[in-house]
């Protein structure tokens, strides 16, 4: 698994390169995909850590959640309301969250462990 | 098969993601480089302000400056009619002056020294050429007749008589404009045809006393005589202009 991951990393960053600039009106709505998907990405470490990680839940967020924010972007930008500022804030406020929780879980089971320890010296 | 599944799921997840970071900034990366220096909302609003003033100042000096060009056009316009008027004036003088061909109605009268008598007067042995020949005399008498009976224009052997030409005795030969010349004599004269010849044959006028003198005259009427202008240059080296006209 850790062997896929990193390949297909190495793939994504070879194609990233060679794959043609695209144009510079788009890196807008670019930046809105990946801000999403990097906040699915956190959302699914932190429900590994929960131990509630669905990877339907995660595959669908993770595209659902792009195409929609790309497609806010879009419809702001002919309103002319920056409905991007807003799904940058609450995809990096919901980054924030998950990352505490993910935080929290790990010190939970460092906690846990530490205690268990304790009992098995008691 | 399902782990399979969802590690190809996963694995094609970071495969999109790291694709689209990388590409994202290397776009971002060759923009920047491109533009050279990318200026903040600010800076260009700022400018275009600027910009606008400057367009501003630039729509004014147009209409200033189109305003003074209808102006300019204006006042050629009138210069336009103003040169005209002159240059139609200036024409009309020369016409006067004598310094352009003209033609029109007139008379031609032709006047010879009389070859028959001469040879009587040879033949009877006191031949006097002065009085047999054609004098200024005659020419300037007839001319004067011809001014005084209207003639516009006159030329004698295609000399145009002028306010400044003479009509001199030199010897054996007429000066003209300081041209010389002998019989036989062809004086043009433009003018009411009709007036002009009975002013001349008027009895007891001009040519009944030139043929009293012996000179052979014929006149012709023409519908369009051609008289040439004055050929020489008109200087006036002592005359000079009084200021309002003298009283």
């Amino acid at each position: 698994m850790i062997l896929i991951i990193i390949f297909s990393c190495m793939l994504g960053l070879l194609l990233g390169f060679f794959v043609p600039v695209i144009p510079y009106a788009y890196t807008k709505y670019m930046a809105i995909g990946i801000m999403a998907a990097f906040d699915s990405i956190i959302g699914a470490i932190s429900g590994v850590v929960q131990k509630k990680f669905d990877i339907k839940i995660f595959v669908s967020g993770f595209f659902v959640n792009m195409f929609i924010a790309i497609a806010f972007t879009i419809l702001g930008e002919s309103l002319n309301v920056d409905i991007a500022l807003a799904a940058i804030v609450v995809f990096v406020f919901r980054i924030f969250n998950n990352l505490s929780t993910i935080r929290r879980q790990i010190l939970m089971k460092l906690e846990n462990k530490k205690e268990k320890e304790k009992r098995v010296i008691k | 098969m399902k782990i399979e599944g969802k590690n190809l799921i996963i694995g094609f997840i970071c495969f999109l993601i790291v694709f689209m970071v990388t590409a994202q900034i290397k776009t971002i990366y060759r923009s920047e480089s491109d533009i050279i220096s990318i200026k903040n909302e600010n800076e260009l609003r700022d400018e275009i302000t600027q910009w606008r003033d400057y367009y501003d100042a630039a729509t004014a000096r147009i209409n200033e400056l189109n305003a003074k060009i209808s102006e300019y056009q204006a006042s050629a316009t009138k210069d336009d009619e103003a040169t005209k008027l002159i240059k139609d004036e200036l024409d009309r003088v020369k016409m006067l002056a004598g310094l352009v061909a003209v033609k029109g109605q007139g008379i031609i009268i032709t006047l010879d020294d009389t070859k028959a008598l001469e040879k009587i007067a040879i033949d009877a042995g006191y031949y006097d050429p002065n009085v047999y020949v054609i004098h200024d005399s005659d020419l300037a008498m007839v001319v004067n007749e011809l001014r005084a009976a209207g003639a516009e224009a006159i030329s004698i052997n295609g000399q145009r008589i002028t306010g400044n030409s003479e009509i001199r005795c030199i010897g054996p030969q007429v000066l003209i404009n300081g041209i010389r010349m002998t019989a036989p004599f062809k004086i043009s004269a433009i003018g009411d045809s009709k007036n002009l010849r009975a002013s001349l044959t008027l009895r007891g006028g001009i040519i009944d006393s030139i043929k009293s003198a012996n000179i052979d005259v014929s006149i012709e009427e023409q519908e369009e005589i051609i008289i040439p202008a004055y050929e020489k240059t008109l200087n006036y080296q002592y005359a000079t202009e009084v200021e309002g006209g003298a009283k």
